[in-house]
C-alpha cells in the first residue's frame, strides 16, 4: 500500500497514543503502589507526590503472601510439569502408534475442549468431594493433570517430523519410551516452551479453581489470596495496588523472557 | 517393525496418564452434571433426592436465573462486538511500519497475561469516586459517582475492563491473518483502481480476512459466556444482581448456597448454549 508522508504521522502519534492507553492502567498500579496510602485515591494528581516504598512490606506482612506464593508456585509448577508429561506421552502415541480405537480416542480427546471448566464445576467439585480431596494440593492439581490441547500440539507437532530418525534408532533396538525421550522431545523443545508458558502463567493467574476448590486460608493461592486482601482492605489502594503488583510481577515476567515464544503460539494455534 | 508400528499395548500405556483424569473430571462429569441437575443434591451427607425436572422448572419460575441470562447476554453482546472492533483496529494500525512496532505491541498485550483479579482491582480503584476516571469525567462537567455501585453502570464497566485485558489477545490472531494476506492482493486491487485504504479494506482486507475473524468471533462468544473473574473481582455479582451473570449464579446458587441440584440445571442449560455454538461454528466452517 502506498502511504503520504501526513498518513504515517498521523499513525505513528495514534499507534503511540493508543499503546500508553492500554498500558496506562498498569503503570498507574504501579504509582498507586507507591503512594502515600492515606490519599491512594488519587484522583487526577496521578503521581505520588512522596515515594513510600514501605507499601510493599506492610501489605506483604498483613496477610500470609508468603505461604500463597509458595502455594501458587507449586500448583502452577506440578500441573504445568504435569500437562507437559500426559501431552507428550499421548500426543506421540496418537502420532505415531497404530492401536485399536485410536481415531475415536483422538475424537473423545478434542470433545473435551468444548465444555468450559466452568460449567462442569459442580460434578467436579462432587468428585473431588468423595475422594476428600477438598481443601488438597490435589484438588488444585489432579484435575487439570490432562489437557486436550496440549495432546493436540505435540500430536500434531510430531507428525511433522520425517520418520526416518525414529526407524534408524529402531533398527538398534531402541524402545518407543527411548525413541520419544531421545529423538522427539528434543526436537519439541519449542512447543513445551510454549505449553509451559501458556499452562504456568493461566495456572498463575487462575481464581477459579481455589476459590471453589479451598477454603482454609493454609490452602490460598495468591489470587485467592488477593480477593481476600481486597475484602479486608477495601480502599486501601496504596496497599491493594502493591499486593496486585508482586502478584503480578511472575506471569507477566515470564511472558516478558518467552514473549518471542508466546506470541508465537497464539498466531499458530489460537491456543488459551 | 515400522516407527508406525502395531502396539496396542504401549499406546495404551502412553495414553494412560492422560485419559485417567480426561475420563475422571471430564467425562464422567458430563454424565454427572445431567443425573445432579435431576435431583435435590445435599453434597455434606451424599444425598440424592430424584425431583425430575424440578430443578429446571425452579430456574424458568424464579427471577434470578432470568436476570442471569439476561444479563449474559448483556455481556456476550457488549464485549464480543466491541472486543472485536477494537482488536482488528489495533491490528490494522500495528500491521503498518511504524517505529517502535514491537514495544507497541507488547504494550497492548501485556494485559492478557495479568490475572483477571489483579486487572479488576487497578480498575476498581480507577473507577472509584474519587478516583482518576470520576476526576477525569469532572472536567467534561460529568458528575463523579460510585460506578461499580450503579446498577446502570456497573456492567459497562465490567465490560470495559474486560475489552481492555482480552484486546491484546485478538489482536495478535488478527496481525497473523493480516499478515497471511499476499502484498500481490492489495498491487493488484490497486491496478484496479481499489487503492484507496477503505476501498483495499473492503475489496481485499476483510474478505481475506474473514476465517480469522469467524475464529476470533467464535472464541470470543465463548470466552464471555464463560467469563467470571472480572465479575467475582469488580463487583460480586452486583449491586442486586446487576452483574449476576449465568457462570456467577451457578458459582452462587452452588457454593453460597449448597443448590447443586439447580445450579447443574443451570450448567446444563449453557451447556446446550456452548454446544450450539461449536455445531454452528462446524457447519459453517464445513460449508465454507
Amino acid at each position: 500500500m502506498v502511504h503520504s508522508q501526513g498518513g504515517r504521522l498521523f499513525r505513528q502519534v495514534l499507534a503511540v497514543s493508543v499503546a500508553v492507553v492500554f498500558i496506562l492502567p498498569l503503570l498507574l498500579m504501579i504509582a498507586t503502589s507507591l503512594r502515600d496510602p492515606r490519599d491512594a485515591a488519587a484522583g487526577l494528581q496521578l503521581l505520588p507526590a512522596r515515594v513510600h516504598v514501605g507499601n510493599y512490606a506492610e501489605a506483604w506482612r498483613a496477610t500470609n503472601f508468603g505461604r500463597q506464593f509458595v502455594n501458587s508456585l507449586l500448583v502452577a509448577l506440578l500441573v504445568t510439569f504435569g500437562q507437559i508429561l500426559t501431552s507428550l506421552l499421548a500426543g506421540y502415541a496418537f502420532a505415531r502408534m497404530e492401536f485399536f480405537g485410536r481415531k475415536t480416542l483422538f475424537t473423545i480427546v478434542l470433545a473435551t475442549m468444548i465444555l468450559p471448566f466452568q460449567i462442569l464445576v459442580i460434578p467436579v467439585f462432587v468428585v473431588l468431594a468423595r475422594l476428600g480431596w477438598v481443601n488438597s494440593y490435589a484438588a488444585l492439581v489432579v484435575p487439570s493433570l490432562a489437557n486436550a490441547f496440549g495432546i493436540f500440539l505435540f500430536a500434531q507437532f510430531f507428525k511433522t517430523i520425517p520418520y526416518e530418525l525414529e526407524e534408524a534408532a529402531m533398527l538398534d533396538g531402541a524402545s518407543r519410551w527411548t525413541l520419544l525421550w531421545k529423538i522427539l522431545v528434543p526436537l519439541a523443545r519449542p512447543a513445551v516452551a510454549t505449553l509451559f508458558m501458556f499452562t504456568f502463567i493461566a495456572e498463575w493467574n487462575d481464581l477459579f479453581k481455589p476459590l471453589v476448590f479451598t477454603s482454609t486460608k493454609n490452602m490460598r493461592t495468591v489470587q485467592l489470596g488477593l480477593t481476600v486482601f481486597q475484602e479486608q482492605f477495601k480502599v486501601e489502594y496504596a496497599l491493594l495496588m502493591a499486593a496486585v503488583v508482586f502478584v503480578t510481577v511472575p506471569s507477566v515476567l515470564l511472558f516478558f523472557l518467552g514473549q518471542k515464544q508466546f506470541v508465537k503460539g497464539i498466531a499458530t494455534t489460537g491456543l488459551k | 517393525m515400522s516407527a508406525h508400528g502395531r502396539d496396542t499395548r504401549t499406546a495404551y500405556l502412553f495414553l494412560l496418564p492422560a485419559l485417567l483424569p480426561l475420563a475422571v473430571f471430564v467425562l464422567y462429569p458430563v454424565v454427572n452434571l445431567l443425573w445432579t441437575s435431576l435431583h435435590r443434591s445435599d453434597i455434606l451427607r451424599n444425598e440424592l433426592t430424584f425431583l425430575g425436572l424440578a430443578n429446571y422448572r425452579a430456574l424458568f419460575a424464579g427471577e434470578d436465573f432470568g436476570r442471569a441470562a439476561w444479563n449474559t447476554l448483556y455481556y456476550v453482546a457488549a464485549t464480543v462486538p466491541l472486543g472485536m472492533a477494537v482488536s482488528l483496529g489495533l491490528a490494522l494500525l500495528l500491521n503498518t511500519e511504524i517505529r517502535g512496532l514491537g514495544l507497541l505491541r507488547t504494550m497492548v498485550f501485556t494485559p492478557v497475561v495479568t490475572s483477571a483479579v489483579a486487572a479488576g482491582i487497578v480498575f476498581v480503584w480507577l473507577l472509584d469516586e474519587r478516583g482518576p476516571a470520576s476526576a477525569l469525567l469532572a472536567l467534561f462537567g460529568v458528575k463523579a459517582q460510585r460506578w461499580l455501585q450503579s446498577e446502570v453502570w456497573a456492567m459497562p464497566a465490567v465490560v470495559l475492563m474486560s475489552v481492555w485485558k482480552q484486546a491484546g489477545y485478538n489482536m495478535v490472531l488478527f496481525l497473523a491473518g493480516l499478515q497471511a494476506i499476499p502484498e500481490t492482493y492489495y498491487e493488484a486491487a490497486a491496478l484496479d483502481g481499489a487503492g484507496s485504504p477503505w476501498r483495499a479494506f473492503r475489496h481485499v482486507t476483510w474478505p481475506l480476512l474473514w476465517p480469522t475473524t469467524f475464529f476470533v468471533l467464535v472464541m470470543s462468544v465463548i470466552q464471555a459466556f464463560r467469563a467470571f473473574e472480572p465479575m467475582y473481582v469488580m463487583t460480586r455479582g452486583g449491586p442486586v444482581g446487576s452483574t449476576t451473570t449465568l457462570v456467577y449464579f451457578i458459582f452462587d446458587r452452588a457454593f453460597k448456597y449448597g443448590d447443586m441440584g439447580q445450579a447443574a440445571a443451570a450448567s446444563v442449560l449453557l451447556a446446550v448454549v456452548v454446544l450450539g455454538i461449536t455445531w454452528v461454528q462446524f457447519r459453517v466452517r464445513r460449508d465454507a
